[in-house]
Formats: C-alpha cells, structure tokens, sequence
C-alpha cells in the first residue's frame, strides 16, 4: 500500500538529559505515514513511542530536548515552523488523544466550554452560541448518552469512557487531517475499550482522517490498523503492513513479543518468553540493541548498529539477519 | 580471624543500608543552608554539653566585691559579650544557657514525641471509637494556641523551669498524633501491609515492623523543626516570668532582664536575643534539609549525579 | 479431584457512610458461590469494579463477609481462630497486582522473606541465608539479591521477590491477584511460565484473577466471569471460550482484542450497549439486562439462577433457565 504522504519522520533524535545521564528516548528514526491510512507505533514501557509522537506536535517538557531530525507535514518541517504557525496546526489539523481522560480536560469547565473553546479558537466561529450548538452534535455523534444534559457537565461527573468520547469529540472538532491517539484505551476497561475504538475508526472513516495509534497492545494493531512499526530502546526495528508483520515477523524482537502475547482462541502449552530485562536506557548496549537478548546474535551485531532494509516491498527490518555484509 | 569474619557478613548484610546512609549524607552536605543548619545545630548541642565547663567566669555567683566596678560593662576582650546589672560575665551566662535550652528540648520532646507516636498509631491503626476519643482530645489540645495553654499550664503550675518544661510537653504532642494518624491511615492500605495479614503477623509486629517505620521521616523533620521551636517557646516563658526563676541563665530570662537596660545597654539583650535566634534557625535550616534527604526519591537523583560527576 | 475451596453465598456490602448514617451500600460482591478444586488453577475474570478483587480478600479472609462463607478444607475459614487459624494462614496465601506497594520499601530482600518464614513455619532452618537464597533462586533471582531493598528492583523482578515470600510459605492454595497486569508483555510471559511451573512442582491450587481473558485463558483450567458483584458463567476454560453462553461472555469475548488481523477482522463484533451501571444501586433483575442485546422482559423482574447447562457448565441467565 502506498499513496501520498502525509507524515514524514526523519532521523528524529530526542534526548533527555536527567541526573541519570543522558537517556536516547528516540535516537535516530524514520517514517512515512500515507494520507488516510491508520498506521500503529507500537513498543513496550519505555521505548520511546509517545515522545515520537510527543515530538511530532513539538512538545517535549524539558529535559527533553528534541536533538536533530525534521518532521514533514504535509511538505512543511514542523520542527522548525514558527511557534504561531504550530499552534496554528495543533489541534486543528493534527489532533491529539492522550491516554489519561482525566488530565486532558480542564476540572474547572464544562465539557461544553471545553469543546467550544477549540472551535473558536480555530474556527473564527465569532458566536459562542454556534460554537456551542456545534458542540452539542459532536457530543450527540461521539454516542454520549443525554447529550443535552452531559454538555453542562463537570469532567469529574463523567466516567472514564465518558471523559475519553468528550476529548475524542474536542479532537475531531476541527476535522483535523491526522489523529494521533496515544494509547487512548489503556486506562478503560476491555468493552469500552472496544467502543472507543470503533468510534475511532467510525469518525476516521467519516472525516477521512489519517490515525497514527500509539499502543503496547498487540490486538488493537491487529484489529484496526494497516500498516506497524515496531520500537525498541528508541529505534524501530520492524517496519510492515499489519498482514505480513503478524504473518511473517522478521526481526527476533517482533518475532518474540508476537510468542509472548497470549492469544485467548489458541490453546498454547507455553508462552515464548523474551529472556532477559529491557536495558537501562541510560547504558544502551553497543551495536544492536535487542542483541543481549537475542538468540540469533552474531558478532557483528555487537559492533555494529543494523541499517533499515527492505527485505521484500513494503517490509522494513533492521536486523544484521537480513542485511548483507 | 572470627572476628573478620563477622564483620565481613556485617558488611554484606548491611552494604544497602550503608550505601543509604551515605547518599544521606554526601545529600546533606551538598546544600549550604543544609550544612549552615548542621553546624549551628551541632554548635549548640556541643555547647550544651560543654559549656559549663568552658565558660570563663561563674555564670551565678556575683562578686559583691568588684559588682559596682563591674556593672553593665560593654564587650571587651575580657567580657566579649559585656556584664549583666551585678557584672557577672554575660559570656558565660549565655554560654550555660545552652545546657538549660538542650535540656528543655530534649525533655519536651522525648514526652511528646512518643506519647504522639504511640496514640497516633493506635487511632489510625484500630479506627473507628478508639480513633474518634484519641482525635477529639487532641483537636480540644490542637483548638488553643500552644502558647496561650503554655502560659495557662506554666501558671497554674507555679513558676520553675520544670514546671515550663511540663507545660510546653503537655501541649506540644497534638500535631504528633495528627501527622502519625494521617501517615498511618495511608500506609494502611498499602499491600505490603495486607501481606504482612496474610502472613498473620500481630497487630504489634505490623504495627511496628511495617507501619511505624514507614511513617517516620514526617516526624524526624517535624521534630527537628520543633527543637528550634521549643527553645522559642520555652524563652518566650521565661521571658514572660514563667518559665526560669534568676539567677539562672536561660535566654529568655536575660533578655527580659536586658529589657530594663535597652537600648543604652543594647548587649544585654542582643546576645542572648542572638543565641535564641541562631539556634531557631539553625534548626529551622536543618529540619528544611531533613525533608528533602530523608526522600529516597530525591537521594536517587543524586545517586545518578554523583556516578556522572565521576 | 476434591474441592479444595468452596465458597457458599458470599456477599460483601461496604456502607456508604455519610456523618452517622449509612446512605447506601456498595455490593461489591453479592451472592457468589463456585468450588475450587485441588491442583486446578480457577480463573476469575470481570472488569474493574466487577468485585472480583473483593472476592479473592473475602477468600484468603483479610475481609470479613457481610453474610455467607467460605470453606477450606472442609473448615468454615471465618470462624477460625488461633491455631486454626494460623494454620489457615500457612496454607493459603495471595500475591497482589501492583508490585511496587506490596513490598515494604523499608525492608531488604531477606528480611522479607525471612519474615513469611519466621511467622508461618515451625521449623526455623539452621542456615536462614542459605535457605533463603535457594527460594530467590526458584523464582528466578539470585543469592546476590539477597541485601538489597526493592526500589533496586524493577517491577518484574519485584513481582518476584512478592512471588518468593508466598513461596517461604509453602502454601497450599494461592490468590493471584492480577500478578502480571502491571508488567509488560515480554516480562508478564516470564512471570506467566513461572508461575506454571511452580504449580508443577509444588502442586499448587490457584485461584488466579485478571481482567485480561487471554492471560485467564492461559493459566486457568476452569474459568468464572463476573459482573456486578455476580457469577454470570462457569467453564471449563476451553469450553467457555468455544461456546460462551451467557451474552456478556460473548460480549466480553468480542471485544478483546485478537492478535491476529485475519481472525481479528472477519470475527463477529458483539458490543455491550453503555456502560456498567454502579454497584451502588445495581440494576433490578438480571444485572446485565440494561446492556444486553437479548434482554426480554423476565429478566428486569426477577434474577436469574445459576444452573449447570452441561456438565461443569454453569450459567446465570433466563435464555436458558426454564420458568
């Protein structure tokens, strides 16, 4: 699958310097989003995949600093747009979900206010009360119940589901061109975990919006995206159309994380587990990262950092298996 | 060689808990108010242990003799905090108050701190009536000003250092039980807790093996900021006639005996007035410190600092 | 294989107290009977707020029960007391979700599981060292762990050392409460696998407690859902992911997520309509009629009773109780 490209990462570098030293969070990746796709980011604790997408709006909290890379949208590198023609894009053109309800939205305002401030402040809607109108049938289409009565009310009245379809409804106010939704269901339990997605993917299809999922869970990948890249330690190693990934993993880390996930319809003996920690990401280990635990390592995996290649159309994987040397 | 040996498993056994004193430590001398607070705080206890015995000049007896000659001198290289009305050194006066300062806290604070400790473990940990009595005697003690009760106490108990002492611990244990409670109600609920039930561990041994030291670090910074405090207070009723009778030389006493003096006499009156100030913020400086080093958290950070300065 | 635990009727209100007066009452778990069986691994699943944690505190007693019981080995567990009771505190032990509060942050390794030792074993090994480094080495950590306090560990290796001190104990029956929700897949399979393995060897009972099906599904023999305080469905664990009966489990089924696009995407996708009411004033009747997509007018009158459809196959639902 290919088509135009609406997102593009290049060698994008985010470092944090903490007391620790300096931890890569995100050192040195690339990647291309196509418009209209739904394309998921995916890694366990501490792999760097909400600072990606973090740094995409430009907003890494210090000590985080973005150290070099450029992030196209639509053709403009938003790392160096200045700060007004950003603020311009966030929230508008590109909207963002965060995993935390509660922490998105403001305690001391009604949703109602809440949803009505973005329109205006990115709509030139001159009337409040439009703006308001407006946010009652964002309410109505994100299936709150009672709508009418949930626009007058307190984040903290609505449950956690409700809270996440009051920030999904702010999100889509502007019909923004990509959705990044950074682990939107993680706090929520496994049916509104389900709703929430389908909603997703029902207003997606409606604005015809693009999705970038940030995720750790492996069936929400397999349930509703297109294409996946694998993170680990702050770099991807595998890079696929979900079909091939979840068919034909290549590179051992995906090979082994796909091993360790239960799946609830197959009646496994024993689950696959990867050995060994993730390593402190203050001391990264030379060459490949994923070699301490990898049982196909080689020498030079130590010595030296694996290039991306396509291994077959469309499939990336950075693993000195498949690199020729 | 035995012996070796036991020191060796000593130190294998005890590297962790050795390693956090250390961090503590090199944590506490890191900061300059810390360390400011450290040395005016250990001065004063050095001084109270050993100031009698250093002070030049009896700090009570008056030379009946020389008094007239004596009297009210300003600081000189043989007085350097000058004399008192009877021309006794002001030196040396200042110098054993800190012994009767030392004292008082010492014995204020090891009356109320257990006795807080001891009735707010017991509220939090059983709840319901037991904690309802326990809190609502505290909140009538918590409801006076500490002072005003000092006062009210110190009178009714007749002027004496010891009976200052006994009215300054009488009010000083409410906000022990209210920091012990609140700590003991949350750490409560922690699981370590219900796995020490699970265990079947007694009240007492959960009590304090699990809860009990886990809600300390409020109580040592409190106590340390107290420290200043009850020196305060117990000058303050000296200084108001309740608390030390003459001639003995608390602080707060030879500035109120200064008073009738100032402002010609202006050092009767600052020195002690310094002693109590500089004790009060030096232990005021260090329960500050305490707050921050006693957090593992904070000690951690420091940890990485350290390994990257190297 | 006999019942190692039966739990008779169990019920759990918390008041809801507001000054002196009780306002309400919240039914955590409300009327809930199953046995456990010796050996097996009894899976509990339902989501937050269901009253399944509830339910593993009422079974390892660090709650008291509003009304009902709980039998272990035949004994009535709350009416023990000393020996009884102390033995009843050898034998069955728990393991909590969140790693990170269940380990004393003041206490070092050893004095952890030394601690379980001291307070539940009549014989005190000679050499407690030794003793306790070889339960580190079961559970996967080693002689070297031994003086370190748990802020050294991460949350893996912290389950561990939590997993180690039931182990001290030489239990017979062990809650896991949610052991590996809080840990990430490639540590949650470690931890997974050697929990199976423990039970291989020391013959254990668990009662094992997750929101996740899948994992559910992997570690246990015979499977109850929960919702709402109640047992809606009991299976053998195949069975129930074969041929769910109760709409819930069919719902809570088609929501989990698959890994694999194939099935994930040509699967039938049921969904539960709203959101769970609260346990504070449950529905009338069935408590899922509010949700269900196959409610009939039965089911917001009167409760449902929990029948054996198939052989060790228990559901709770009017679709197939005869009235």
């Amino acid at each position: 699958m290919s088509g135009e490209v609406l997102l593009r990462v290049e060698d994008l570098r985010v470092y944090f310097y903490t007391y620790a030293g300096v931890v890569k969070a995100v050192d040195g990746i690339d990647l291309e989003v196509y418009r209209g796709e739904s394309f998921a980011l995916v890694g366990e604790t501490g792999c760097g995949k909400s600072t990606v997408a973090r740094a995409v709006l430009r907003l890494i909290p210090p000590p985080g600093r973005i150290v070099s890379g450029r992030v196209f949208f639509e053709g403009r590198d938003l790392l160096s747009l200045p700060e007004k023609e950003l603020r311009a894009i966030r929230g508008a053109d590109i909207a963002y979900i965060c995993q935390d309800p509660s922490s998105a939205l403001d305690p001391l305002y009604t949703c109602g206010y809440q949803i009505s401030e973005t329109i205006v402040s990115h709509q030139g809607v001159v009337k409040w009360r439009d703006a308001w109108m407006y946010a009652l049938k964002l309410l109505k289409q994100v299936a709150i119940p009672e709508a009418e009565k949930r626009i007058k009310n307190y984040p903290h009245e609505l449950s956690g589901g409700m809270k996440q379809r009051v920030v999904i409804s702010m999100s889509i106010a502007n019909r923004p061109k990509l959705l990044i939704a950074d682990e939107p269901t993680t706090a929520l339990d496994v049916t509104i975990q389900a709703q929430i997605m389908d909603l997703i993917m029902e207003l997606k299809k409606l604005y015809n919006t693009t999705l970038l999922l940030i995720t750790h869970n492996l069936g929400l990948v397999a349930e509703y995206c297109d294409r996946v890249a694998v993170m680990y330690l702050g770099k991807i190693v595998e890079v696929a159309d979900v079909y091939t990934l979840f068919e034909k993993p290549l590179h051992p880390y995906t090979q082994g994380l796909l091993k360790a996930i239960p799946n609830p319809l197959k009646r496994v003996e024993r689950l696959y587990s990867i050995p060994g920690m993730i390593p402190s990401p203050v001391n990264l280990p030379p060459g490949c990262r994923f070699r301490p635990r990898c049982q196909f390592a080689k020498d030079i995996c130590a010595r030296e950092e694996p290039p991306m290649i396509e291994v077959e159309p469309n499939h990336y994987v950075a693993c000195w298996m498949y690199a020729k040397r | 060689m035995r012996l070796l040996h036991i020191l060796h498993n000593w130190r294998k056994r005890n590297r962790a808990r050795l390693r956090e004193y250390k961090l503590m430590f090199t944590a506490l001398t890191r900061s300059p108010t810390a360390i400011a607070g450290l040395v005016l705080s250990m001065s004063f206890i050095i001084l109270g242990i050993v100031g009698p015995y250093i002070a030049p000049y009896n700090p009570i007896e008056i030379d009946f003799e020389k008094m007239h000659e004596l009297r009210l001198q300003p600081p000189s290289w043989e007085h350097p905090f000058g004399t008192d009305e009877f021309g006794r050194d002001l030196f040396s006066r200042v110098l054993c108050g800190a012994r009767i300062s030392l004292m008082v806290a010492i014995v204020v604070l090891s009356i109320a701190i257990p006795l807080g400790i001891v009735l707010g473990l017991i509220a939090g940990y059983f709840g319901g009536v037991v904690d309802e009595v326990i809190m609502r005697v505290t909140d009538v003690f918590l409801s006076f000003p500490g002072l005003i009760l000092a006062i009210a106490f110190s009178a009714a108990f007749g002027a004496s250092i010891w009976s200052a002492m006994a009215a300054i611990a009488l009010v000083w244990w409410p906000p022990y039980v209210r920091v012990v409670r609140g700590q003991v109600l949350q750490i409560k609920e922690s699981l370590f807790v219900e796995a020490a039930k699970a265990l079947g561990l007694n009240p007492l041994k959960i009590m304090f093996r699990h809860i009990l030291p886990n809600a300390l670090t409020p109580v040592i910074v409190l106590a340390t900021l107290d420290f200043g405090s009850v020196i305060l207070v117990a000058a303050a009723l000296s200084f108001i006639g309740l608390g030390a009778q003459p001639p003995t030389p608390e602080w707060g006493r030879l500035v109120a005996d200064g008073r009738a003096y100032f402002p010609e006499k202006w050092w009767y009156v600052f020195f002690p007035g310094l002693a109590i100030f500089l004790t009060a913020l030096g232990w005021n400086l260090l329960g500050d410190a305490l707050r921050d080093v006693l957090d593992p958290r904070y000690r951690r950070r420091l940890e990485f600092k350290e390994r990257r300065g190297r | 294989m006999d019942p190692i635990v039966v739990v008779d009727n169990l019920r759990k209100w918390f008041p809801i107290k507001k000054l002196f007066f009780t306002k309400g009452w919240v039914r955590a778990v409300d009327g809930v009977s199953f046995i456990i069986r010796e050996g097996e691994t009894f899976g509990l699943v339902g989501e937050s707020g269901c009253g399944k944690s509830t339910l593993g505190r009422l079974i390892v007693r660090l709650l008291e029960p509003t009304s009902g019981t709980v039998y272990f080995e035949g004994k009535d567990v709350f009416r023990l007391r000393g020996r009884e009771l102390k033995e009843f505190r050898r034998k069955v032990q728990i393991v909590f979700q969140d790693p990170y509060s269940s380990l004393n942050p003041r206490m070092m390794v050893f004095d952890i599981v030394a601690e379980a030792i001291k307070a539940t074993q009549q014989e005190i090994p000679e050499d407690m060292e030794d003793y306790v480094a070889s339960i580190l080495e079961k559970v996967g950590l080693s002689r070297e762990h031994l003086y370190r306090y748990p802020h050294e560990f991460s949350g893996g290796q912290r389950q561990r050392i939590a997993i180690a001190r039931v182990l001290a104990v030489r239990p017979k029956f062990i809650v896991l409460d949610e052991p590996t929700s809080s840990l990430d897949v490639s540590v949650q399979a470690q931890i997974l696998n050697m929990l199976k393995d423990l039970q291989k060897e020391h013959n254990f009972t668990y009662l094992f407690i997750s929101h996740d099906l899948a994992v559910v599904k992997y570690m246990s023999h015979r499977i109850a859902v929960m919702y709402l305080g109640k047992i809606v469905e009991i299976a053998p664990s195949d069975e129930i992911f074969e041929a769910p009966l109760h709409p819930y489990t069919q719902v809570l089924l088609s929501s989990i997520p698959i890994p694999d696009p194939k099935i994930a995407r040509s699967r039938m996708k049921l969904r539960p309509k709203g959101e769970p009411p609260s346990p504070i004033n449950p529905p009338p009747g069935c408590r899922f009629h509010p949700r269900c997509p196959q409610a009939c007018s039965l089911c917001a009158r009167e409760e449902p009773p929990l029948i054996e459809i198939e052989r060790d196959h228990y559901v709770a639902c009017w679709l197939y109780a005869r009235k």
